[in-house]
């Protein structure tokens, strides 16, 4: 008789994996969805998907598995016309251009640009730069061609890279907005 | 294209740095788990909706008094009554398919019970649990020939934290009780007992269920008649069941 999952979320090893994974899923959701509601979300439903198919994939690549579905699920979500809610990472009260200086989270910054690529490019330069993933895997995971892979990550890290100095100070008065 | 910088690839590995998550996220999953189980279960039952509401209908409106951990509740025989739906997780969802009560109990803190219910047409004969502490942990029987030799299947399984053996299993008409002797080490072993129970799923059979504490070894099942004489002899072997949804041997999955 084929075990279930909800036996081997006490007995294989799901419940460890789910543990000990959330925290670095969720970073992964977060850097797609920019909402942190949203990524909770989808890694709480892609761990539930991946929960089904333990048996199956626990020997192998969970981990693998579990980011391709949270990466097609963000994805997918933004490809939806109506989303219920559109959390996008806005400031309030936003000022039109701040100064440089190092009270000002660079991560703001990176995130306010982020929100302003295509879901592809920041798949793509999530996976690419954040997931170190080769073209190939990237275009694997998403489902593009690797000519499409290269598009979107010059693209989308011609944009990122005008607002981090290498040194990792934020430039935003350079930022073209 | 040249790489980005480490400052980059570094915020971008973790934009929420503060990020701390909740103490336990798994409760979350399994929650999900459980909501997807259910619309599944929905689809399912669909086809099938017309017998679950004759089934329904027949029914008596009775739950019956509870037991301790490995007692069952209910008396041998008389049909048992539909177990409510288990709160959390399922209330934004579809009913499930009626399931009447064939043993309860205790582990820990939490209880557990046991049940019948028909999912499909190739999933009728089901035993399932109605409790928060095994989720949906089911065995279907729907090979079993009526009125043939008791079959049963014990899985060892963690509840509530706990490590147990969970048994399930239908005997023919007629039968009141069973009793299941477990390897202990002795010779003879131990003997734990479960009434058995008639309900709407499978009025030809008799439905037991029984949860014990450990990982024990089912040496063999034997079946009583409301006397206490034996009906047949002792069943080593546990019988064919399947689970739906996740074998393919379960019939109209």
């Amino acid at each position: 008789m084929r075990e279930r999952p909800a036996d081997r979320a006490s007995e294989d090893g799901f419940a460890e994996f789910a543990r000990s994974r959330w925290g670095r899923l969720v970073r992964l959701a977060y850097s797609l969805t920019l909402d942190l509601g949203r990524a909770e979300d989808l890694v709480q439903e892609s761990l539930a998907k991946l929960w089904f198919q333990w048996p199956k994939v626990r020997d192998g690549a969970p981990e693998a598995y579990v980011r391709r579905t949270i990466v097609n699920g963000a994805v997918s979500a933004s490809r939806r016309r109506w989303r219920g809610e559109e959390p996008r990472w806005e400031l309030p009260d936003q000022p039109e251009r701040l100064a440089a200086s190092d009270a000002v989270d660079e991560r703001d910054w990176i995130r306010r640009e982020l929100a302003g690529l295509t879901v592809l490019q920041r798949a793509v330069v999530v996976l690419r730069y954040a997931e170190d993933m080769s073209e190939k895997q990237v275009a694997e995971v998403l489902g593009i061609s690797a000519g499409s892979v290269k598009t979107h990550a010059f693209r989308g890290l011609a944009r990122l890279r005008s607002t981090v100095h290498p040194d990792g100070v934020s430039r935003a008065e350079e930022v073209p907005r | 294209m040249t790489e980005p910088g480490d400052a980059l690839r570094g915020v971008l590995r973790d934009l929420i740095p503060d990020y701390t998550g909740p103490a336990d996220p798994l409760p979350r999953v399994v929650a999900t788990v459980r909501r997807r189980r259910s619309r599944q279960r929905a689809l399912v039952a669909v086809g099938t909706a017309g017998a679950a509401a004759a089934v329904a209908l027949t029914a008596p409106a009775l739950v019956l008094p509870g037991g301790q951990s490995g007692q069952q509740a209910g008396y041998p025989g008389q049909p048992a009554g539909p177990v409510p739906v288990p709160s959390g997780g399922l209330g934004t969802t579809p009913p499930r398919p009626p399931v009447y009560q064939v043993a309860h109990g205790t582990l820990g803190r939490a209880d557990w019970s046991i049940g019948s219910t028909s999912l499909s047409t190739g999933a009728w004969r089901c035993l399932t649990s109605a409790d928060e502490v095994f989720l949906d942990e089911t065995a279907c029987f729907d090979s079993w020939p009526a009125g043939g030799p008791v079959s049963w299947v014990a899985r060892s399984l963690t509840g509530a934290g706990i490590r147990v053996t969970r048994i399930t299993g239908v005997a023919p008409a007629g039968a009141a009780e069973v009793l299941v002797r477990l390897a202990d080490g002795s010779a003879d072993g131990s003997i734990v007992r479960a009434v058995a129970v008639q309900t709407p799923t499978d009025p030809a059979g008799r439905f037991f269920g029984l949860v014990v504490r450990g990982t024990v070894t089912v040496r063999s099942v034997t079946v009583l008649d409301a006397r206490g004489s034996p009906l047949g002899p002792p069943v080593t072997d546990p019988g064919t069941s399947c689970r739906p949804a996740r074998d393919m041997t379960c019939a109209g999955n």
